[in-house]
């Protein structure tokens, strides 16, 4: 019993590499799948890390919401438009939903928002006081 | 919202108490009595009963009460009441003396709670002897009239008004936890009461008519009073001016100094409420001189009404736990009675206020609707993003999926339990991968559309774009020979050649198969160094998987293009671009066999070596176009220092302009001396000896 056991396993280990390689070969010569079957590709030793590229400030993409709302705000605080300082408020959300690198465009969208908000305020108080000294 | 309506209420009711008491001062003279002020009284309307008879009925149970030597209260009722208001609200004037205000009062509260006659609100033109007034002479001329009016019991709400050069004072009282339901459920929501609460000029009686609004007398206005109306007018102006200029200052600023004002940001408060909620209102006067700015602990809201006002000293009936606890029945003017269209006094000017309309705020209300919908947005569109991207790495970038079995390492981080993918903003998911052979690492970033955005997502709607993933795999530099290599549509590749540098320089474009082989789509372009480049690398299998007619009709709307090239401009010159459109989250497998391309070519390229022939060619093209960088680097070189002797030579010169005309005589002078110097025979003395 145990003499017959080892002889089927030795069979069956020949068997399987028998059939492998000749799956293999039929791999190669076919090449119907486009991987590769030869070996494994993996090569853990030369793995790199991740390194993020440093982009500096001139390479990234104009953010033109946040151009269009200081206009806006500038436009609105200047000429006090509400519409334009609404705008600018609303191309400010639109810049801080495209933000990517928080420091560097947070600065300019800051200062369009507080263009905004005093257009708004200037806009909307400033203009009942004055309707009220009218009155 | 309530104050502001509560002293909107006030203020329409001191306006009411200002007109109508003048008025009627001329007509009542009987009952003048020292000490006696005009009052208003409002009561809830009576129910199937004329309102004049309620209101004689009421004040007359009052009355008997006190009046002992007149038996016939009902008379004395009659006579004491000055007017009846039927119309926005259920009320009347009367003139009272303090005592029997404080009855009335008492007596009203006494009776509040039942359902027959409820008191609303106690207005107490106090101090103002209009009929008196006439014949004063000035004494002060400080402080004009200190008319207060009281939501009695519970609520209190006392207006002032004094001075020149003062104010309102303005304050409120709750001593009982407002029953807000109640009152809510009573104030009309729509009653078009409007006021101008302004600080009095030096002729308040001017300032203050032309500002009541047109709708807040209407509102207030009797019914029977238009004929009346100019009479009132002239009788008005006088009596104003004297009324400010006769009364004595202690009195009234003693009385003022207990009044509780409200802080000028309070009403600055009131006042943005109003002009959000489309009323009409107008000023903040600044807050009193004379008063106490302290604010009631009350821990109902933010701005609570302020403390107690003490009552006023001339009533010594007057007590102030009496009316605490005692449940508030307030009302607000009758919507229903209120509306403008209501008879009125013709002549008075008064300066109708603009009349709030929903289109006068049209700006705002879309620009608002359009935050909110871009906050909305906001978040969808970003769970939209996301959710493409987690499905893409669901289907290639997890265990045993096409990148694991490539790749030793998979994401970002060095840890095994990183994250896959990296987001950079809210539309670019990045994918790294390394530990291949033949190649460093591979990048891919997935490009989505704005969908977080919603401006950008509107654009998008008319210039279609797609979302886009590119793989950007770098070769080891040992593995790649030279190789310059793309494919794209037509048109994407007619763009690319004239584009991208090396394609221009190396690459030729439309390159055909070498002999009747089986090639690409109609509708794809092969740019290549040379045919047998092209020819080696579409092999059969890439054909018969992608490029090739068949294949190419099913996959080829997700291909965008591939881009092979041993002379990307950059550090690392090797690099295989693969750029495909991304499928939506539920069809991620269209797209298997296109990312199947980039191990596939990875592999190819890495095993490839082009033919000894083909290999001088293009050394010789590499060397040459190696020499052209270098000139043409050269020549950049040369140009910039041109450049800078250029401007070296020009700022000497503007340095010499700069010299005073002075430093160029010296110098002049210099330069003669040395040339006569030069000029002259050298002469060598010795001296003898």
């Amino acid at each position: 019993m145990p003499r017959f056991h080892g002889s089927t396993n030795l069979g069956a280990a020949f068997c399987v590499r028998s059939t492998r390689g000749a799956a293999e070969a039929k791999e190669t010569e076919t090449g119907d799948a486009m991987k590769e079957a030869t070996s494994d590709p993996r090569q853990p030793s030369t793995a790199k890390h991740y390194v993020s590229p440093t982009l500096s400030p001139q390479d990234l993409p104009i953010d033109y919401a946040g151009f269009l709302a200081v206009v806006f705000g500038v436009v609105g605080v200047t000429l006090r438009y509400k519409l334009c300082s609404w705008l600018a408020i609303i191309f400010c959300a639109q810049s801080l939903a495209n933000m990517k690198n928080f420091e560097n465009d947070f600065k300019q969208l800051s200062m369009a928002f507080m263009f905004g908000i005093m257009g708004l305020v200037t806009n909307y108080l400033g203009t009942s006081r004055q309707a009220n000294k009218q009155r | 919202m309530k104050q502001l309506r509560s002293i909107l209420i006030a203020s329409a009711l001191l306006a009411a108490s200002l007109l109508f008491p003048s008025s009627s001062s001329s007509l009542s003279t009987s009952t003048a009595e020292e000490g006696a002020a005009v009052y208003i009284v409002f009561v809830d309307e009576p129910v199937g009963e004329e309102p004049e008879a309620f209101h004689i009925r009421t004040l007359a149970a009052v009355l008997g009460r006190f009046d002992f030597v007149s038996r016939c209260s009902e008379e004395s009722a009659r006579r004491a009441i000055l007017f009846h208001y039927t119309h926005a609200a259920s009320g009347f004037a009367a003139k009272l003396t303090p005592k029997q205000s404080n009855l009335v009062s008492f007596k009203l509260c006494q009776v509040g709670p039942t359902a027959s006659m409820n008191p609303l609100v106690v207005l107490r033109t106090g101090h103002v002897r209009f009929a008196s007034v006439a014949k004063q002479e000035t004494r002060n001329p400080n402080v004009a009239l200190m008319p207060t009016w009281r939501i009695v019991t519970s609520v209190e709400v006392v207006l002032g008004f004094c001075g020149e050069d003062t104010v309102f004072p303005l304050a409120f009282k709750t001593a009982q936890p407002y029953p807000q339901g109640k009152i809510r459920e009573r104030e009309s929501p729509s009653a078009p009461l409007a006021l101008a609460v302004t600080p009095p000029t030096a002729i308040p009686n001017k300032a203050m008519t032309s500002r009541w609004p047109r709708s807040l007398t209407s509102a207030l206005a009797p019914r029977g009073d238009a004929p009346r109306g100019d009479a009132l007018l002239l009788l008005l102006a006088p009596l104003f001016v004297l009324s400010l200029v006769t009364h004595e200052l202690s009195r009234h600023s003693a009385l003022a100094a207990h009044f509780e004002g409200f802080d000028s940001d309070d009403l600055d408060e009131a006042e943005d409420l109003s002009s959000s909620d489309e009323l009409p209102l107008a000023a903040s006067p600044p807050p009193p001189p004379a008063t106490s700015l302290s604010r009631s602990a009350s821990p109902e809201s933010h701005h609570g009404p302020p403390s107690v006002p003490k009552p006023p000293p001339s009533s010594d009936l007057w007590d102030e736990d009496e009316f605490e606890g005692i449940p508030v029945a307030v009302q607000s003017a009758d919507p229903a009675a209120a509306p403008a269209d209501q008879t009125l006094a013709p002549s008075l000017p008064l300066p109708s206020p603009p009349p709030p309309s929903v289109r006068s705020y049209t700006t705002e209300i879309v620009c608002i609707s359009f935050l909110i919908c871009f906050l909305i947005n906001y978040f969808t569109g970003k769970r939209e993003n996301e959710q493409i991207a987690l499905a893409w790495a669901a289907k290639f970038a997890i265990k045993d999926s096409i990148f694991d079995k490539n790749f030793s390492l998979l994401g970002t981080g060095d840890g095994k339990d990183t994250p896959l993918l990296l987001k950079e903003g809210q539309d670019v998911f990045k994918f790294y991968a390394s530990g291949r052979r033949y190649c460093q690492s591979m990048l891919a970033t997935m490009e989505m559309r704005s969908r977080h955005d919603l401006i950008s997502r509107a654009l998008d709607l008319v210039f279609r774009k797609r979302d886009v993933i590119t793989f950007e795999v770098v070769m080891n530099e040992d593995a790649m020979d030279h190789v310059v290599l793309a494919l794209a549509k037509r048109k994407m590749a007619k763009a690319m050649h004239k584009e991208e540098r090396d394609l221009e320089r190396f690459a030729t474009l439309g390159v055909m198969p070498p002999s009747g082989r089986k090639w690409v789509a109609d509708e794809v372009l092969v740019v290549a160094e040379s045919k047998e480049v092209a020819g080696d690398l579409i092999t059969e299998v890439a054909l018969d998987q992608v490029f090739g007619d068949k294949a190419f009709e099913k996959f080829g709307k997700w291909f965008i293009s591939l881009h092979f090239s041993d002379q990307h401009p950059g550090s690392h010159k090797k690099r295989l671009i693969f750029k495909f459109a991304l499928p939506d989250a539920n069809n991620m497998a269209d797209m298997s066999r296109l990312v199947a391309l980039v191990p596939y070519y990875i592999d190819l390229i890495g095993r490839y070596k082009l033919s000894s022939h083909a290999q001088s060619k293009t050394e010789a093209a590499r060397a040459k176009a190696t020499k052209e960088e270098y000139k043409e680097q050269q020549n950049l070189r040369q140009e910039a220092m041109q450049k800078k002797k250029a401007e070296k030579k020009k700022s000497l010169e503007e340095a010499e302009m700069k010299l005073t005309a002075q430093a160029i005589r010296k110098k002049e002078e210099k330069d003669r001396a040395r040339q006569l110097k030069k000029s002259m025979p050298r002469v060598k003395m010795l001296r003898s000896h």
